[in-house]
């Protein structure tokens, strides 16, 4: 057997850098290896001669378009350790942000799969466009549309702003009238299916033996969500479902993420409702108390975690960032195994890889 | 935060105790947390006993370096998708390592969502996983020839 080895980057695919270096026989890819560390920027050891509130942005910045979940993922083992819990309206908030958030990360993330990878420009700008309300929406709140670091130990820096309400439900109203027009022209467009659909099957058990998170395990078929398995913010008080699909192709994945905005719009609209008045975070001390603590965030790209050591100073002994695109990487080679070169970048879209969340 | 210890993570806790006995030291921290500590040489046995219980996949794996006490520990962050009563909880593994010669067996063949993982906890304390299948650098550059950068001996001066 004649093989043919191609050095697929390091480029920009999309978000980020990353390399994988392909070994293919005619048309067929028989290994992928994923090269990845090209925007490694040392985060985790930075962050041990960090002042803990320092930390916030810096931790922050690996993912812009998922900032709220890094953060709170960041603050919750330091809350644990210091024993401060947030107060309801300061979870409230957090939970807005986080789900206006996961809207404006999906739309990216489809956008990129099915704009970039496929060829389909209008889905492009469609999501493009749509995601800047949602970033206005975050702006109002926070003061910024990307990198917010509005969450701080013992709750959130800012109370909504006069008028939120009413565009947050605005917006919301605006983006589920667009979604049926997105269910026009790509989920129900014979292209588009035909070009995602069996591409790139991962199986439920695979999903489950290579550890994958996110919309990659529940596009497998495995029912499984940190906010409802172990609910933190507000989750446990809203209503909503988790969306699974069995096929386990990219298409699966990329629809587990159109159906989770739906979901995310009804968990908007519970929240702003019931959102109680009252204090929106609590004094916390600027200090890691000694002992270990691990969190558990559902991201937009699946469970993220970090272990914080604390030591008793102001500063954390060890931060370990374990990111939803570092779990997924893991899926990668699996599934470039056996494809065609031609459906190297559907599959890679489809786990809405971030370099820069992976590399820290 | 600290609530009663609930039933299932007991359960484990058990179920760990008869299996390993004196070799594992097993802490429920609180409801969803729990920890089990071993030495090098029962990591394996640990290992294949957690996923018997139905941990089935590793979330994660961090190095922590204590060097005033010359070890280096090695977590493995463990979940579980195909149990539904274990779904709530994490489960850390931490295998106690010499830091002179951190070595172990690698934990891949029981749990393959480890494998970037160990690489990274490989370069960046200097960990030996004996048997991975593909032991290499993953985020650090090739031609990174200093200490393994994530040991506390390793000081940047600009962050000092």
């Amino acid at each position: 057997m004649s093989t043919l080895d191609l050095n697929v980057g390091p480029q920009h695919p999309g978000s980020g850098h990353m390399r994988i270096m392909v070994r293919t026989d005619g048309d067929f890819i028989v290994e992928a290896t994923p090269d990845i560390g090209f925007v490694h920027r040392g985060c985790e050891k930075i962050a041990e001669s960090r002042n803990i509130i320092k930390n916030i942005p810096m931790l922050c910045r690996p993912n812009i378009a998922d900032d709220s979940h890094l953060n709170w993922s960041y603050v919750a083992p330091i809350e644990e350790l210091q024993r401060v819990e947030v107060p309801e309206r300061g979870r409230y908030i957090r939970t807005i942000l986080c789900e206006i958030n996961r809207i404006a990360s999906h739309l990216y993330g489809m956008s990129i799969m099915a704009g970039i990878f496929s060829g389909h420009t209008t889905m492009y700008m469609f999501g493009f466009g749509d995601r800047e309300l949602l970033l206005d929406l975050a702006e109002m709140l926070t003061g910024a549309r990307l990198t917010f670091s509005f969450f701080v130990p013992g709750g959130v820096r800012r109370d909504l702003p006069k008028g939120f309400k009413e565009k947050l439900l605005e917006t919301l109203d605006h983006i589920e009238r667009r979604l049926p027009a997105i269910d026009r022209i790509f989920v129900s467009n014979p292209v588009f299916i035909e070009r995602a659909r069996g591409v790139g099957i991962l199986r439920e058990e695979d999903a489950i033996r290579l550890g994958t998170v996110g919309p990659v395990v529940r596009g497998s078929g495995v029912r499984c969500d940190v906010r409802k398995d172990a609910p933190y913010g507000v989750y446990d008080k809203v209503d909503f479902e988790i969306p699974t699909f069995q096929e386990g192709d990219s298409l699966s994945r990329w629809l587990v993420r159109f159906e989770e905005i739906k979901q995310s719009i009804s968990i908007l609209r519970q929240a702003i409702q019931d959102i109680p008045k009252g204090p929106i975070a609590r004094k916390s001390p600027i200090v890691v108390p000694k002992g270990e603590a691990v969190s558990r965030i559902e991201s937009s790209r699946g469970e993220i975690n970090h272990y914080i050591l604390g030591d008793g100073s102001d500063k954390p002994y060890r931060v370990k960032m374990n990111t939803g695109s570092f779990k997924n990487l893991s899926a990668l080679p699996f599934l470039l195994k056996g494809a065609r070169i031609g459906d190297m970048p559907i599959i890679y879209g489809s786990l809405d890889y971030w370099p820069v969340e992976a590399d820290r | 935060m600290t609530s009663k210890p609930s039933t299932i993570e007991q359960d484990v806790a058990a179920a760990v105790g008869e299996q390993l006995g004196s070799a594992a030291q097993v802490k429920v921290d609180r409801k969803g947390r729990m920890s089990v500590v071993v030495l090098r040489e029962f990591a394996r046995d640990a290992a294949l006993g957690l996923q018997r219980l139905g941990f089935d996949h590793a979330i994660a794996v961090s190095g922590v370096d204590y060097p005033s006490e010359k070890r280096i520990e090695v977590v493995y962050f463990l979940s579980s998708y195909s149990r539904d009563d274990l779904k709530h909880l994490v489960l850390s593994l931490k295998v106690q390592l010499d830091r002179e010669n951190p070595s172990m067996p690698t934990l891949t063949s029981v749990w393959e969502s480890a494998n970037f993982f160990e690489r990274e906890a490989y370069e960046m304390f200097g960990v030996n996983f004996e048997g991975h299948p593909n032991l290499q650098k993953l985020l650090l550059q090739d031609n990174w020839d200093g200490p393994p950068p994530m040991r506390k001996d390793l000081k940047i001066p600009e962050l000092a």
